[in-house]
Formats: structure tokens, sequence, C-alpha cells
């Protein structure tokens, strides 16, 4: 926060009183103070014309837009719904089936039927699938810490 | 909250559609997003600058809003509860593209070809649409050097009208702290449109 020289009005509190977010009393006090200080007026009218050029453009939506955008939400949602069942049930069969076939196939060694190896490797490879999720968890702290270094530069 | 701006339907209605989606009647979803997407949208496009983005983020808070439905107790109306999903999901997404130009010092959001940007108002004269034309330049490449939280309150309080507690609540963060990233955003925009805020 800088304060000025000559008076006890911060630039936050002259945001804040921009964006009448101030309570009434202090809302009062500065519109008093920014009549006897140029220097809080000349920031005031700085911040009007900054944000005077930073007003928000509209953006174009048609109502061909919003049908394709409540279509696409409309079949995500449907999607999501209808395939549960069948996949529930093509596990199941899956399942099934080798449950069926296992005991027939007597060229599978006992040891390698029976060990739990194959799980193991296949958790193993599991977690080879998330490094990147964690890797980009890492990143984010990284950019968490650089965001927070900003202000010291 | 958010009761300061039009509300797309009256909280009781509201209550209605929620129930009759818990219960099974997904057409009354679509009349909920049929409602909300227009703000919805708009606040994620003002947030990620990219309309194809802004889409992307609004879907998702949609079908996240479908999953939580069932859980809602009415602590929030949808209206809030879509802001801060939007806002929370701008937020992610704005950090990974920040964290992708400073590792692949890429830039080709800045130079993506954006079909808004080239929508012409046919009343204005060719020295009016090229300065506001420069502007929207300007100001998408001031606004690319906030850092996401600061944008996200930025957006919310100066082109939503959100007050500064709403913000809080939505974010997730101290009116304090939402109070410095505002002043944060508005001196850097303030360095970045010097000239131009002179020339309005």
């Amino acid at each position: 926060m800088t304060k000025h020289e000559r008076c006890e009005i911060d630039e936050q509190e002259l945001l804040l009183y921009h964006y009448r977010e101030l309570d009434e009393q202090e809302q009062g006090r500065i519109t008093s103070h920014l009549e006897a200080c140029a220097r809080c007026r000349r920031k005031i009218d700085e911040f009007a014309a900054t944000l005077s050029a930073a007003a928000p453009d509209e953006m174009e939506w048609s109502g061909a837009d919003q049908r394709r955008f409540c279509a696409r939400i409309d079949e995500r949602i449907n999607r999501r719904r209808q395939p549960a069942g069948l996949w529930i049930g093509g596990v199941a069969a899956a399942m099934l089936m080798v449950a069926l076939l296992l005991p027939w196939r007597s060229d599978i060694p006992e040891q390698l039927s029976t060990s739990p190896q194959p799980l193991k490797m296949m958790a193993e490879l599991e977690i080879f699938e998330h490094l990147d999720f964690l890797q980009a968890i890492d990143l984010l702290e990284i950019l968490d810490l650089l965001d927070d270094l900003e202000p010291i530069g | 909250m958010l009761q300061e701006y039009p509300l797309p339907m009256d909280i009781r209605t509201e209550q209605i559609m929620v129930q009759q989606v818990v219960s099974g009647n997904t057409n009354e979803f679509g009349a909920i997003v049929d409602a909300h997407s227009p703000r919805v949208i708009r606040l994620a496009w003002r947030m990620v600058g990219s309309r194809e983005d802004a889409e992307e983020i609004a879907q998702e808070a949609f079908l996240r809003l479908y999953r939580a439905l069932p859980e809602m107790r009415g602590e929030c109306t949808l209206s809030t509860w879509l802001y801060q999903a939007v806002s929370r999901l701008a937020i992610d997404f704005l950090r990974r593209e920040q964290l992708r130009r400073k590792i692949f010092w890429f830039r080709n959001r800045d130079e993506a070809y954006d079909p808004v940007e080239q929508v012409a108002d046919p009343a204005a004269s060719p020295r009016e649409l090229l300065l506001a034309s420069e502007r929207r330049k300007r100001l998408r490449s001031a606004l690319q050097q906030l850092s996401p939280r600061q944008r996200a309150v930025f957006v919310l309080r100066h082109d939503e009208g959100v007050p500064l507690k709403e913000i809080a609540a939505i974010l997730g963060m101290k009116e304090g702290t939402v109070k410095v990233h505002l002043h944060r955003a508005v001196a850097t925009l303030g360095k970045e449109l010097a000239d131009l805020g002179v020339r309005q």
C-alpha cells in the first residue's frame, strides 16, 4: 500500500471508495477529504481512466449457440447415465468368462496363475500412469510459490 | 448471495426444478442449463479470454452441478454455486496456461484467432474500429499480466459487479485478501493501459 505524502488515505482505500465498497461513514469521510486533497482526486481520476479502458466487452452469444451448448451438455449427461449399466454388465460378463475358462488352461504354469506378481506389476504400472499428474501438482506448487514471491520481485 | 443481480429464476422455482432433477427428470436440468448458461459462459469467457475454453469450463461446471445436485441442501443458490465452480475452474485453467507459458515460452494463445474479436460494428468508422481493436488487444495482453487469482477477483468485481464480500465467499478467500488482489490487479492494469485510459 502506498501512503500519500500529505494524507492518511492509501490507494487501496481510494480504490474501494471508487467501487463503493466502504461503509457509509468511511465513504463520507473520503468524499470530504477529496474536496481538500488534489492528490487523492488525481488518483481517483487515474483509477476511473484505467477502469474505463478496461471496460468489459460483450460476448456474442446467439440463440443457436445457446441451443448447441445445451444439447452438448444434455448429450454428455445422457452418455454418462446410459453406459453405466452396459459397462457393469460387460465387466461382469468378462469376469465370468475368465473364471470359467481359467481352470481349463492347463498350460498356464501354476506359479504364474497363483502368484500375486502380475497384480503387483499392474499396480506399479498404475503408479506410472499417475506420474504426469503428480508432476503437474509439483509444478502448480512451484507456480504458487512464484506467485507469492512476486511482490518481493 | 448475488442478490444485487437479476437471478435467472426465482428461488422457489429453482428449488422445485432441483427436486425434479434429483428425482430423475433430466429435462428439468436442461431448463436449468438454459436459464443459467449465458451468464456462466460470459463469466468464463471474461476470465480466460477464449470462447472455446470458456465453453469447456462452463460445460464442466454444469456437469459438476448435475452430480452435486442430490447432495445440495439449499445452502446457496444455483447461481452462486455455478459462479464458484466456474471461478475455480478458470483459476486452475489460467494457472496451467501460465505454467505452460513459463515452461515452454509459448504464446500461441496470444495470437489465437477468436471469432468474437473479428465481429465489426457496422455503424463504426474505420478509425473507431481500429481503436476498438487496439483496445481489445491491449486489454487482453494486460489481463494476462495478472495472476489467475487477481484476474478472477478483477473480473468478478469490475465486469460482473459482484461485491467483495461475495467474491471472498465464491473464491474461498478472506475479504482482506480479495481487496489486496483487486488493488494489485488495478495497479497492474493502470501501468499497462495508462495511455488508453488517458485517451478515453
